[in-house]
């Protein structure tokens, strides 16, 4: 079964301070000083394909992963380190362009690569990104591929070299389906998939291997049909007023006298009990 | 415009859905040029009436399915919308909406926003306005091919009960044999909680990862149910799985709006605060005086949450 | 006939009151350990003999009364504030202990801007001490990674340090006073004066005393005038550590005293700066102080570097965002607790000093004997953080997997065997095994051959202040078998 997982660095925005959050008239902002971090539900992905990759002896289904991100080579870390976790592929589809809103440029590059690269079983990637926030590349990927797609995954097993079991968190449940292969699946938020760390001798080893790298420009990129005009940061500000006390003990007593007591849903609520 | 608004009727929060798709097509779509209808799909028959009341519009095409599966949901879209009359399709918030907006836009050939908080109709354009950034940023943007499709941001407008009483049922149809979900071979819904107590509670008391452990999470629960307040947690609470996700609070979670909210031993990211903001009185207690959550709340307690809370209790309950 | 943990309690209770004495389990349990046995805490899992209670003491009165009746009753007594150690200096060595702790004695007593002095008791924050300086435009100077939740009674007893150390020194250099409670209950004070000639410095019998001889009450600190306006960040990318060290050696020599000079390996960089230099060595430089010292500082260095080809400039704005964010944050170290148990990967340190001429061989063989002798390493680096005119430190950074280990047998298994490698070559070289975390209680083992000869005076110091064997003990001197 060959899997695909893409994925993609994104700068850790929470690092910024209130005056670092400006946009400049192209809508850019700088972020070239924060590290780059793995998207997290990508991070999710890439570590739920590593647990397929470990069942894969027992189950007797030989799995071949390959991981894939559109970027400038600021990615080159994270690639080696997928590269020491073992993927059997790893590839970089070489971009300079703001991709932070281009889900249909991303999700049309993913599908050539399926389509005329490496064929695939499985497309994996995480529900969204943490900057652009689009939600949609998944789907727009498995609408050109003609393939069923499977949102909001939070754990895959293997079945056999055409079936996975996956388990999806939906608003008001969960569902757990049985799928025949070739399929996107989306992950979304999956408690304990923090990614594995690779040993030093898995990446002496590994970690070396050759990256491939692509052209943005080698794939035909479809226009977006939705277009940004506009940015604008939210600011969330309250009072913010300290309750200043010699212990916590008489803290929670101003809080109660000064600012809850009078809150009628505070006694209604106290009333039903 | 010639809008549709579609109602997921094979969810069990229908209500919700439709008084937040009604509040956003009152406040949205209300003038005069703006023709809408409903799109209603559900699956059990005994469901039909009381779908029916629910519906935000005089019109409204019902559509019984086998269940909510987005292959045939899709399909059956594609039966029930054979012109191309309509302007733009309202999905509702959460994943089914998203997820079926996009890809109706895409064999539509139109435009797609998902989590849309408003939009505004210029001229031969769409509008839309949604976060990004985690939270942190407003993005504008101009959706440029019809039929746009776009799903609702949780709590992107303040819910309306439905008043209209008559309806009209253009067309009713049975699509409960469609087979596009022939790749799915087995499968089991395990019902949980849903978010929706959270989203109606007006006292709420929530935990971070400053709780530290699955204990602490339990004891801290304990400490509100016996104050008679809702439970929720942070994600990183939720994703150490010390507490169900159907207790997230969050833009990946439930979107409260209670009268009271006591936020403990949580940082407060934008993507968490999207959770909380519309609360009315929103206290922090925190040990750390440069968190987030502290200048975003209307008052905040610098010190170990235990101690606060169990001291509240203590005088709440006396 | 010793006191059973009732009796020791009751006691206690009677000292300080029943509110300030502390026996919840739980309490008692994360008491007994610190930093250096987090693994297997997250875990559950609690080794050392439980303490039998922790008193929360408010004066150097009631820190007298406790103490005395410690020694009187030959029970252990474990000095604490922040609780921020790494070094295991805050584990309960001895059955029945008493952890004696200060952080609610955290006023601020005095802040004097005309003799340039701070005054606070033992359990101040640093963090709110140099935020209040700060605020007036002044600074203590001392900024270690753990200033959020560090308190100065711990600094002082480990001998902290702090990342700008190269331009004001580590905290012996910055300590003008001190109150300190002796095993005997007698309050000792050493009065401030710039200087003295007056017999030996006794300071330094209780600085870095990691409360093996007594329990600091309170601190005066130098404060300095803050220029945080003229502050200049300077990065390199470089190709050899040897290189770097050379560089270091020049800036230092040559009599420049960058507040911030700092040389980090290619894995340890890799770390921190993956974002810029990506296979690289590091170099960081950050010039202080009034701008003609700070501009001068800066100039200087960028000629020092200019000289070696192999040194690449990098956007200052990158260093200095880098270095706002380098502190412990309390939000992180909670979410370390997850990390940890779910990824079963550790970080851990142990830092070293050494003259100029042996540093770069110190480094050299401790990477090739940690990287080949130890299993399932994810991550091996070293930077060295603070420089002197005669040489600088190492700190050694290593992450790694447990693998196929019960969490009491990851220390065995992994971080003391790596300790082990480091401190061993590093003495064999000539240099000091402890550079600034303080011994603790997991280098003891090594600590005559830390001092040779000079171990008599160390020796001598334990047995004339501390007779009856009652503070911390098994920290700096090991236990006797």
């Amino acid at each position: 079964m060959n899997i695909l997982v893409c994925f993609t660095t994104v700068p850790d925005v929470e690092m910024l301070t209130d005056e670092d959050w400006l946009f400049d008239k192209n809508l850019q902002i700088d972020t070239s000083f924060l590290k780059p971090t793995l998207n997290s539900y990508d991070e999710s992905a890439l570590e739920m394909a590593l647990t397929l990759s470990d069942a894969s002896e027992s189950v007797k289904v030989p799995l071949e992963l390959t991981a894939l991100t559109v970027a400038g080579s600021g990615a080159t870390t994270i690639l080696k380190t997928l590269n020491a976790l073992r993927f059997k592929r790893v590839v970089r589809i070489d971009s300079h362009d703001d991709l932070r809103f281009r889900p249909i440029a991303i999700a049309s590059i993913l599908t050539q690569y399926v389509l005329k690269h490496a064929p695939q079983d499985v497309l994996l990637l995480g529900r969204q990104t943490r900057i652009g926030e689009n939600a949609r590349t998944h789907l727009l990927a498995a609408e050109m591929l003609g393939w069923p797609c499977v949102t909001q995954a939070i754990r895959i097993e293997l079945v056999d070299r055409n079936h996975l079991m996956v388990t999806s968190q939906m608003d008001d449940g969960r569902l757990r389906q049985r799928i025949q292969t070739p399929c996107v699946l989306s992950i979304g938020d999956a408690p304990n998939t923090y990614m594995r760390v690779p040993t030093l001798k898995d990446r002496m080893c590994y970690g070396k291997r050759p990256i491939e790298t692509l052209s943005s420009k080698d794939f035909q990129l479809s226009d977006e049909t939705e277009e940004l005009i506009g940015l604008e940061v939210i600011h969330h500000k309250r009072a913010g007023i300290l309750i200043e006390g010699k212990s916590p003990e008489e803290k929670a007593r101003k809080l109660y006298e000064g600012h809850l007591k009078r809150s009628v849903r505070v006694q209604e609520r106290l009333a039903k009990i | 415009m010639i809008f549709k608004g579609i109602l997921n009727g094979c969810s069990s929060n229908i209500v919700a859905q439709a008084e937040e798709l009604n509040g956003f097509m009152r406040e949205h779509l209300s003038c005069g040029d703006n023709v809408g209808s409903t799109i209603a799909f559900y699956s059990k028959k005994e469901e039909k009436n009381a779908l029916l009341g629910l519906v935000p519009t005089e019109s409204v095409e019902l559509v019984r399915v086998a269940r909510y599966q987005p292959e045939n949901i899709l399909e059956a879209l594609q039966t029930v919308e054979n012109t191309e009359k309509t302007d733009l399709y309202l999905f509702p918030s959460g994943y089914a909406g998203s997820e079926i907006a996009v890809r109706w836009a895409c064999r539509m050939k139109g435009s797609s926003l998902v989590q849309v908080k408003q939009i505004e109709c210029s001229g031969a354009q769409l509008i839309a306005r949604k976060t990004v950034y985690a939270n942190h940023v407003l993005g504008t943007f101009k959706l440029t091919k019809r039929p746009y499709s776009i799903s609702l941001a949780k709590g992107c407008a303040d819910s309306q009960a439905i008043t209209i009483r008559d309806k009209r049922i253009v067309t009713e149809y049975d699509l409960t044999g469609l087979q596009k979900d022939q790749f799915i071979k087995h499968s089991k819904w395990i019902p949980s909680e849903t978010t929706q107590d959270l989203e109606a509670a007006t006292f709420l008391i929530i935990g971070g990862r400053g709780m530290q452990t699955k204990e602490n999470t339990q004891s801290l629960k304990k400490i509100a149910d016996a104050m008679g307040a809702a439970f929720g947690v942070s994600r990183p609470v939720a994703m150490s799985a010390w507490a169900p996700m159907h207790r997230m609070i969050g833009v990946s979670g439930a979107i409260t709006k209670p009268e009271v909210c006591i936020v403990a031993g949580v940082s407060g990211t934008a993507a968490f605060y999207a959770g909380i903001e519309k609360s009315k009185t929103i206290v922090a207690i925190n040990t750390d005086i440069r968190a987030p959550i502290i200048k975003a709340a209307d008052v905040a307690v610098i010190d170990d949450y235990k101690a606060v809370m169990a001291e509240l209790a203590k005088i709440v309950l006396s | 006939m010793s006191l059973k943990r009732e009796q020791i309690v009751d006691a206690l209770k009677k000292i300080v009151g029943e509110d300030h004495v502390i026996t919840d389990e739980q309490v008692l349990k994360e008491s007994s350990v610190d930093r250096f046995r987090r693994f297997e805490a997250y875990h559950g899992v609690y080794r050392l003999p439980l303490p039998a209670a922790v008193v929360n003491v408010n004066s150097s009165q009631e820190v007298a009364a406790v103490i005395k009746f410690a020694n009187e009753n030959k029970i252990n007594v474990v000095p604490r504030t922040g609780h921020s150690a790494t070094e295991g200096g805050l584990e309960t060595a001895l059955e029945n202990s008493i952890v004696v702790d200060g952080s609610g004695m955290n006023k601020i007593i005095s802040i004097d801007t005309y003799n340039m002095q701070a005054t606070a008791q033992c359990g101040a924050s640093l963090q709110e001490l140099d935020d209040r300086l700060r605020e007036q435009g002044y600074t203590t100077g001392h900024s270690p990674q753990s200033k959020p939740l560090a308190q100065l009674g711990g600094l002082v007893a480990t001998r902290s340090i702090g990342q700008f150390s190269t331009l004001y020194g580590g905290i012996e250099d910055m300590v003008v006073g001190l109150e300190a409670v002796f095993p005997d209950g007698g309050i000792t004070r050493i009065k401030n004066v710039p200087r003295r000639a007056a017999g030996p410095d006794i300071r330094h019998v209780i600085i870095g005393n990691e409360g093996a001889l007594c329990y600091i009450t309170e601190v005066t600190v130098k404060i300095f005038k803050y220029f945080p306006e003229n502050n200049q960040f300077l990065g390199y990318t470089l190709d050899h550590m040897k290189t770097g060290f050379e560089i270091l050696r020049e800036v230092m020599v040559n009599g420049y005293r960058p507040s911030v000079a700092r040389l980090y390996d290619v894995e340890d960089g890799s770390y921190h700066f993956s974002h810029f230099a990506e296979g690289k060595c590091v170099l960081i430089f950050v010039a202080e102080g009034v701008k003609p010292i700070a501009d001068a500082t800066a100039t200087a260095i960028e000629e020092i570097v200019a000289r070696y080809d192999q040194c690449q400039k990098v956007d200052p704005k990158l260093i200095e965002r880098w270095f706002a964010h380098l502190n412990w944050d309390p939000a992180n170290l909670a979410e370390e607790k997850t990390e940890i148990i779910e990824t079963k990967n550790v970080c851990n340190t142990t830092e070293i000093s050494g003259n100029w001429s042996i540093i770069n061989d110190i480094y050299e063989v401790c990477m090739q004997r940690v990287r080949n002798e130890i299993p399932d390493l994810t991550l091996l680096g070293a930077h060295s953080s603070h420089s002197y005119l005669n040489g600088t430190n190492l700190y050694f950074v290593y992450f790694y997997n447990v693998v196929d280990c019960r969490p009491e047998e990851e220390l065995t298994k992994y971080h003391l065997a790596i300790k082990k490698i480091i401190v061993e070559e590093t003495i064999k070289a000539g240099g000091s095994m402890c550079h600034h975390h303080g011994v603790g209680k997991h280098r003891t083992q090594w600590i005559e051959a830390e001092y040779d000869s000079s171990y008599y005076i160390l020796k001598k110091l334990k047995s004339a202040f501390d007779p009856n064997g009652i503070m911390n003990m098994g920290t700096i001197i090991p236990l006797e078998k």
